[in-house]
């Protein structure tokens, strides 16, 4: 699965979460730029993402996770 | 307030708590010493802790009334006291106890900069061993984990590093080691997890969940 799909699917997935039709995430996003994306909405975000490709973070990925661009490069690891 | 005051507050609140005779132990020099080094101890750490709860204007202070700096003068002193007068440190401890509603005995290993926030009900396992500016909230329980039927020898005990917040009804067990500048949420439970550095604990174990940490827990001390 490559990045640009990925970024793609998590367009959705961030809209589906932050309840935004609107919303537009790029690879340099992070939580300061999205109104809402406090830790609870990062937990979701993390659990639905987790269902959604099933596959599952370890504690030490999830502590980096500060953009987009770090959920995408994740994403593609583990689901390759 | 002088620091002869502060022994004489401290000494009458500790003989009127413990069911036995403690008051000529207080009359020791040693005690006396003791008392006095550690006090200017306490008071030099919460002139390092930038909240108006420990220092004002970069000066430290102690008030026996603020029960958290209580547990924190009763923790460091029995310290300090038990290798000199153990019935004594026992006394204190026990004071400690029955004030605060907190068990934080005095073999605990818990490093400089310690901030209890009315930590109701917090037992904090002694043979854990803490880091620099652990904060503690109510009802934080910390020690070993699938105790029954196993020596308490075998028992593995968790490692905290430093600037960690646990904050009020989360639970740490077993050979669980938690990194540095980490925050435990309310009513998370770890049990034999590695949790990096620079992040904030959410749910239990075995569904765990962490995110990034965007600050510093440790900015609160200036050294």
């Amino acid at each position: 699965m490559n990045k640009k799909n990925i970024l793609d699917q998590l367009q959705n997935i961030f809209r589906d979460c932050f309840d935004d039709e609107n919303l537009v995430v790029v690879s340099s996003t992070t939580s300061d730029d999205v109104e809402g994306w406090d830790s609870l909405a990062h937990i979701n975000l993390i659990v639905t993402i987790e269902k959604e490709y099933n596959i599952k973070f370890s504690l030490a990925e999830l502590a980096v996770l500060y953009s987009v661009d770090d959920i995408v490069n994740l994403i593609a690891e583990k689901a390759a | 307030m002088q620091i002869t005051d502060q022994f004489n507050a401290f000494k009458a609140v500790v003989i009127a708590d413990y069911p036995y005779e403690v008051g000529d132990a207080f009359n020791k020099s040693v005690v006396i010493d003791c008392f006095a080094d550690t006090y200017s101890e306490v008071v030099r750490q919460h002139s390092k802790i930038q909240n108006n709860y420990f220092s004002r204007n970069g000066e430290g202070y102690i008030n026996l009334a603020y029960l958290d700096h209580f547990l924190i003068l009763c923790l460091r002193l029995s310290k300090a006291l038990v290798s000199v007068d153990q019935s004594l440190a026992d006394a204190i401890y026990y004071s400690c106890r029955v004030r605060t509603s907190t068990d934080v005995y005095y073999r605990i290993e818990i490093g400089d900069y310690f901030m209890p926030s009315h930590p109701i009900g917090a037992v904090v396992d002694s043979k854990a061993t803490y880091g620099k500016g652990f904060r503690l909230y109510n009802g934080v329980h910390v020690g070993p984990h699938g105790i029954v039927g196993q020596h308490f020898s075998e028992w593995v005990h968790p490692v905290i590093g430093d600037g960690v917040i646990a904050f009020a009804n989360s639970s740490i067990y077993g050979k669980t080691v938690i990194g540095n500048n980490v925050t435990i949420s309310p009513g998370s439970t770890i049990i034999n997890e590695s949790i990096p550095d620079n992040c904030v604990v959410f749910g239990s174990t075995p569904e765990l969940k962490v995110i990034p940490n965007k600050f510093n827990n440790l900015d609160i001390i200036s050294t």
